[in-house]
Parts: C-alpha cells; sequence; structure tokens
C-alpha cells in the first residue's frame, strides 16, 4: 500500500515541491516524481531489503530517500559526513542490500534476512558517537506524524519551508514529510545560516517557515537576525532540546510583532519527530512550556513524574542491527520519554528534569551511558551534563586535552562545549554504580566556584 | 606596521584558529574557508567567532561574523577591530 506520504507519485498537486538553493533547480511535483520513479527502478528486489541512505543537505538526498519508500524497503537513514569507519559498520551491522548516495545506487551482496512489512524508516538516537541503536519507525508512524505537523501548523500547500535542518535528523525529516504531504514546497539552502547566502536562498524563494534548535536561535541572535528582511517568513518553529523562556519570548515577540509567529514543540525520535506544542497565541504567556499533545496524541504523567505520550507516531522498538528487523511493534503506541515533567490547571506540560542520561550538546542529543562505554578504555571516566554542557569527570586514566580531543570527535561538537574535571575517585552509590546526582552536585559547586 | 608586531598579530590569529576549530598544532590554517573543513560548520563558526574575540580582545559586529568566512578574511576583519584601520 502507498503511503501517505507518497500519494502525489500517482496525483501530483500543482505546482513546485523541491528547490535547490545552490543551482536554483526546482522539481515539481510531477518531476519530482519521474525522478523517484526512475531511482525505484534501480532499487527492485525479491524481497524486502534495507537501503542504507547516505544523507546530505542537498534534494538528491530527498528523491533517494523518497525512492526507497516508494520501493517499499526500509531506509536506514545516515549522515554522509560520518567517519567511513563508522558508516561501514553501521552498514554492515544492518545489512544493507543497498547503499543510495543521491541518485548513485550500490547494491550489496544481499543476506535476505526478513524486514518486517510494516518498517519503513530507521532513525538514528544520538548525534555521530558510532552507536548501532536506532529507532524502528512504520509507514504509518510516518503519515501519522505528518498528518499531525500538518494539522497543527496548518501546512497548505502555499507553504515553503526552507530545510535548515538534516534529513538524518528526526526533526529536520518530519520538515520535509509533513510539507510533501500538505504538497507544499521544501527549499534547501545549500549553506549554513551563518552565510548570507542562505538568507538571499530564503528570501528568494519567498519561505514561509524555518525551523531551528535551540542553538540555531543562538546563533540567529549573533548575527542580528532581527534586521534581516524575509518579507514572506511567517513561521519560526523550534524543537530539539528546552530553549530558555528568555529566548523563547524574544523570538515569539520578534515573531508577533512581523505578523508570524513561533511555535515551540517538543518531541523525540521515538514518536518520529513531534509530540507536543505550544499554541503560538500562549507562547508569551507560557513560554517555558512544551504545550499540549498533538492531535491524535496524549500525555500523561507516571507515578515518578516522568511523562508518557500515547499516539499512532510511537516507534515501532529499537534495532541495534539486522536480526531486530523482522520484530514487529514493541511499544505499541505508548512511549516512557525519559523526560520528568509537570502539567498545569491548563493542560500544558513543562519539562522539569531527566530520567534518562541523554546530554544536549548544541542541538545534539548524545546519550551518556554510550558514551562512558566507548571512553571506558580511556580510564575512569563518567559522563555528565552540566548546564548545556558536557563534563566529564575522570580519575586517572588518559590526559585531560587527548580525552577533550577524541570525545569532540565523537560527538562532533566545538570542544567549547567539553570540560574535562579531575576527580579524586567517582562517587559510587552502596550499589557499586556511579553515583551521579553525587558528582553532579559536586561539579556544579566547582562550575560557581 | 612593523614587522615583529605583524608576525605577532599572525601568530595570535593562527593560534585563535586552532582553539576555536579545535585543530592539531601543524595545521596549516592560513588555507582554511568556512565548511571546507569538518570542524569549520555553523557551530565551529561560531566557537571561531569567540575564539576570537577573546585572543583579541575585542567584540565582533553581525556584520564581522557574517564576513568572516576564510583565514584572510579574518586578518581583515581583525586588523580593522583591533586598530580601528586596514
Amino acid at each position: 500500500m502507498t503511503p501517505k506520504l507518497l500519494s502525489w507519485l500517482e496525483n501530483p498537486p500543482p505546482g513546485i515541491a523541491l528547490v535547490d538553493g545552490s543551482t536554483g533547480r526546482t522539481w515539481t511535483y510531477v518531476e519530482l516524481a519521474a525522478a523517484v520513479m526512475s531511482t525505484v527502478d534501480m532499487l527492485a528486489a525479491k524481497r524486502k531489503s534495507v537501503v542504507a541512505c547516505l544523507c546530505r543537505p542537498e534534494p538528491g538526498t530527498a528523491i533517494g530517500y523518497l525512492a526507497a519508500l516508494a520501493a517499499g524497503h526500509a531506509v536506514l537513514m545516515l549522515d554522509a559526513a560520518t567517519d567511513a569507519a563508522v558508516l561501514d559498520r553501521l552498514i554492515g551491522a544492518y545489512e544493507a542490500d543497498f547503499v543510495l548516495d543521491r541518485d548513485r545506487v550500490e547494491r550489496r551482496p544481499s543476506t535476505g534476512r526478513p524486514v518486517d512489512e510494516g518498517l519503513a524508516v530507521l532513525l538514528g538516537t544520538s548525534g555521530s558517537t558510532g552507536t548501532l541503536k536506532y529507532v524502528r519507525l512504520s509507514q504509518d508512524n510516518i503519515d501519522a506524524n505528518a498528518r499531525q505537523i500538518v494539522e497543527v501548523l496548518g501546512i497548505d500547500a502555499g507553504e515553503r519551508a526552507v530545510q535548515s535542518l538534516p534529513l538524518h535528523y528526526s526533526y529536520g525529516l518530519s520538515v520535509l514529510n509533513s510539507h510533501l504531504l500538505a504538497g507544499a514546497a521544501v527549499v534547501f539552502p545549500g549553506t549554513s545560516l551563518l552565510r548570507p547566502k542562505f538568507w538571499d536562498v530564503m528570501r528568494d524563494n519567498a519561505c514561509t517557515s524555518l525551523a531551528g534548535v535551540p542553538y540555531m536561535y543562538t546563533m540567529l541572535r549573533r548575527i542580528g537576525f532581527e534586521r534581516i528582511s524575509l518579507p514572506d517568513l511567517r513561521t519560526l518553529t523550534q524543537a530539539g532540546g528546552r530553549m530558555a523562556p528568555d529566548e523563547v519570548l524574544r523570538f515569539g515577540r520578534l515573531a508577533a510583532d512581523r505578523g508570524g509567529r513561533l511555535v515551540v514543540m517538543y518531541g523525540q525520535t521515538e514518536a518520529t519527530a513531534r509530540i507536543a506544542c505550544v499554541p503560538p497565541e500562549r507562547v508569551l504567556d507560557k513560554p517555558d512550556r512544551i504545550g499540549l499533545p498533538v492531535p491524535q496524541g496524549d500525555l500523561s504523567l507516571a507515578a515518578d513524574g516522568e511523562l508518557i505520550y500515547r499516539g499512532p507516531n510511537v516507534m515501532l522498538g529499537y534495532a541495534e542491527g539486522r536480526a531486530d528487523l523482522s520484530a514487529g511493534d514493541v511499544n505499541r503506541g505508548t512511549l516512557a520519554t525519559g523526560d520528568l515533567a509537570e502539567v498545569d490547571d491548563e493542560g500544558y506540560y513543562t519539562i522539569v528534569g531527566r530520567k534518562k542520561r541523554v546530554a544536549k550538546l548544541a542541538g545534539q542529543r548524545v546519550n551518556l551511558d554510550e558514551l562512558e562505554a566507548l571512553l571506558a578504555p580511556h580510564g575512569p571516566v563518567a559522563a555528565v551534563e552540566v548546564a548545556g554542557e558536557l563534563v566529564l569527570a575522570r580519575a586517572g586514566g588518559t590526559a585531560g586535552s587527548d580525552l577533550t580531543r577524541h570525545v569532540r570527535e565523537l560527538v562532533g561538537v566545538p570542544s567549547r562545549f567539553i570540560h574535562v574535571r579531575d576527580v579524586g575517585e567517582l562517587p559510587r552509590t552502596s550499589s557499586g554504580k556511579t553515583d551521579y546526582a553525587a558528582l553532579t552536585a559536586t561539579l556544579q559547586e566547582g562550575s560557581q566556584a | 606596521m612593523a614587522l615583529p608586531e605583524s608576525a605577532a598579530f599572525d601568530d595570535r590569529l593562527a593560534q585563535a584558529f586552532r582553539a576555536g576549530l579545535d585543530l592539531a598544532a601543524d595545521t596549516d590554517v592560513t588555507t582554511l574557508v568556512f565548511g571546507e573543513h569538518p570542524h569549520w560548520d555553523s557551530l565551529g563558526h561560531m566557537s571561531l567567532v569567540t575564539s576570537l574575540e577573546e585572543a583579541f580582545s575585542v567584540t565582533l559586529s553581525e556584520e564581522d561574523v557574517w564576513a568572516i568566512d576564510s583565514y584572510p578574511s579574518a586578518a581583515a576583519v581583525l586588523k580593522i577591530a583591533e586598530t580601528g584601520r586596514p
């Protein structure tokens, strides 16, 4: 069955689907359908296969991804900029039958191990630490979340989003999916938002929306975003981690002053992308909230305060390799988010803490336990997040500067966000595990001194 | 400008590039261009700007943040920021 996301393959709406900002080339929906179908021909296989899609910030990657979906395969979204050895390990672990780089297709020796019929997309959970852990998403998940986003943002065929986030990242992929579902257009800027060309592309192509993680808003502030003329821009969306309420207010007011809106959203890759959203008319009086659940979704709190989400966009489950791809729906529509939350009298949720050991560094999600496991050969090291920065508490082993350099490459953020602190010994709980609460308290004390 | 001062300027600039972009001591920084080294992406650029501000005790303007896209363009921006003249 054709996913709703791909309904334009049979009935292309009028208008533009994709724009390449670097070259000015455009694809109408008719042209996109033709480009997708010609790639589908190269992905012919007897049985459902795994397609490793090397993601670049270009329309060619979108076409390849859509072709893999249209061919009925499961598509493993990989960052093409990842270290070659890490890519090989991932492609090997998932026994990819095809490697797709834009319109180039490489067929690999197939192991033929079965893939669940419902599986459509595999997305990574953590930056570039090389973890094999991926989220299994079904066609229904992708369709449902795209529909939820279309409804909550009111996306119609007249919208044009700038594709400011990578396609291997759930938030970035959701921008593409939701706009294609609505028959709208997506513009690939072909450059960083810190380059003047990015804003020329947005202006010249009359982009109506821009999606950003909190650190991108810090960048926007640094380059004087409020003085850039963008007559068609109406919607700013923010997700990918908590943004400071001051910053929410700043951009909320700026958007309102221009007759537009800031939409603060919350989500997880485990829920395809989006879970909750603050209605834009309430963002100025509730700047610290994650908002209300998206349509067809439900939020509740567990006894310990953990935020629980139920909805049609909850993943099938995790995978760590090909053997896991025959598994069906493990989660059955329920996701324990790992975040601790509170709810106000109007049903608006606020994240107040984290149960899962995950750090958010400049928009990159880093699984701290996985990072520690990777650092084990370097001696006793505990990884914690303190005030948006990664702190590595080191009790001997590899020298601090070498450790910083190594971690910088692993997580892909500048070493400015990484601090190594020497501790005599790592604090332990009575059961012998690292006492992260005690460690964090000590480190916070140290950083205030 | 006298030669020793200029050499000191280049040293400071190269050092700030290495610190801001997390580059090894033997990296030739004079040929670097925004987007062409894996460390000089958007995040790296923000880190570089902070590093340049620290090394030269200056506050770079929004236009400066735009203008810096290579080692020579950074040198030009910082000469003006530091001395008030090109």
